[in-house]
């Protein structure tokens, strides 16, 4: 993180900076999945920023899924590589095994997407 | 100046989150964008996405193939008045001044040097050319350098990685890669749509190497920069310091096809038409011997040479 600098005489605001350069570090992998990225207050003071602009970048980015806020543990760089495409072709087996598997059991195609919908949301919701 | 930039996006079973990523960094760069999708079967998803962010989606009922998916999308990019097209897969993202900075090549028309490899290489074009399109570096994540950017050069045997362009070197090469290329749609009315026979592998270097032929220059702007995330597993192959992307059996097909379809192309010298047969070679070797399921590879290698060389091109059925 201390190749970030922000030029302030630039025709660039601030915040278009420090988002292009931060998109820059996690596609070239400088800055890989789940690293740690320092607090709102410690980034704004290093660069000379007001915290509500690295705030916003921060909010955006993780609108856009470049990075995860996990509360008070910290902000972190997403996974931005797709899925392989070998990854995919798992995936697809797997989901018609399950399909399968629970048309056997006597589910109906209905219930059957239901149920996955279901666990996308997360149980709980 | 009277200018529409018109982005085409084709999209075929796309991870959503990095198709949102790529329209949130695009579409401030350009005046439209259509997102063509190719029958995937997320293609609900994918529309919402396209619909938040404010593009037009393009429905194709099943996969048609990247350069049918392109001309479609080429096709109502022009009806709309587009002056110039920037090309784009699912799965890039654009750095913000992308756009820009291809565009400032193209209005400069000012191109240092052309790209040729150690020996010389036949064909290669004036820097004084018209440019027919422009591509950004395109730097996948990886390698993560500049240096191991897939950028390629002209060389004796084929087109080559030998060199990338410094930063603010506009350089001529035989191909780029359509995604993040910018087309001004002159040059596309002189060389003619996208060849949907190819399918898929080879569109983008068929139709540079077909506007070098007409008198055209293709052009890699070393400002102008592409993160590709590559989804692809890697390989690391004995005596090559590069990973190698490895490919799936349906892809080799592809490949293996679509490379001796552009062999009996006229556009191609005959040096580069050996240089071809030497890569097959070293291509099949590498599939049949050096990775898993090479039980599934070659009957779809053998069936490849077979219509490669009978001219059946299209969609592997």
């Amino acid at each position: 993180m201390t190749d970030l600098a922000i030029d302030p005489a630039a025709a660039r605001p601030p915040f278009e900076q420090l988002k292009a350069q931060l998109i820059d570090q996690i596609m070239r992998r400088r800055l890989p999945e789940g690293t740690k990225l320092p607090s709102v207050r410690a980034l704004a003071a290093q660069l000379d920023l007001a915290a509500g602009t690295v705030a916003r970048t921060y909010r955006e980015m993780e609108e856009e899924g470049y990075l995860v806020m996990r509360g008070r543990l910290g902000t972190f760089v997403a996974a931005v590589a797709p899925p392989s495409e070998s990854a995919l072709e798992r995936a697809r087996e797997l989901a018609a095994d399950y399909v399968a598997a629970a048309r056997d059991l006597g589910l109906g195609d209905q219930a059957i997407a239901g149920l996955i919908d279901r666990t996308l949301l997360g149980e709980s919701r | 100046m009277d200018q529409t930039i018109v982005a085409v996006i084709v999209a075929y079973n796309p991870d959503t989150p990095a198709l949102r990523r790529l329209l949130s960094a695009l579409l401030p760069q350009v005046d439209r964008a259509l997102v063509v999708d190719n029958g995937s079967d997320n293609a609900e998803s994918v529309r919402a996405s396209v619909a938040e962010f404010g593009a037009e989606w393009m429905g194709l009922p099943e996969n048609l193939g990247i350069a049918a998916a392109q001309n479609r999308g080429i096709e109502w990019a022009m009806g709309v008045g587009a002056s110039h097209l920037l090309l784009s897969d699912q799965d890039s993202v654009p750095a913000a001044d992308m756009v820009e900075r291809l565009m400032d090549c193209l209005w400069g028309a000012r191109v240092d040097e052309v790209a040729v490899g150690r020996g010389g290489a036949p064909g290669v074009p004036d820097t004084s050319a018209p440019i027919a399109a422009v591509g950004p570096v395109p730097l996948d994540g990886r390698g993560t350098s500049e240096e191991e950017s897939l950028v390629y050069s002209f060389t004796t045997w084929g087109p080559k990685r030998r060199m990338v362009p410094r930063a603010g070197q506009n350089l001529s090469v035989p191909f780029v890669l359509a995604s993040g290329c910018l087309i001004p749609v002159e040059a596309l009315r002189r060389v003619g749509p996208m060849d949907e026979a190819l399918f898929i592998d080879h569109v983008d270097l068929a139709w540079c190497l077909r506007a070098i032929r007409d008198g055209f220059q293709v052009v890699v702007a070393g400002d102008a920069r592409l993160y590709h995330s590559l989804g692809d597993q890697v390989a690391h192959v004995p005596g090559r310091a590069k990973p190698v992307h490895l490919h799936s059996p349906i892809r080799n097909y592809y490949m293996m096809r679509n490379t001796l379809f552009l062999m009996r192309a006229p556009f191609m010298p005959w040096q580069w038409k050996a240089g071809y047969v030497w890569w097959m070679a070293k291509y099949i070797g590498y599939y049949l011997l050096a990775t898993p399921d090479r039980g599934r590879r070659l009957p779809l290698l053998v069936r490849a040479i077979r219509d490669g060389l009978a001219g059946r091109g299209g969609r592997l059925s």
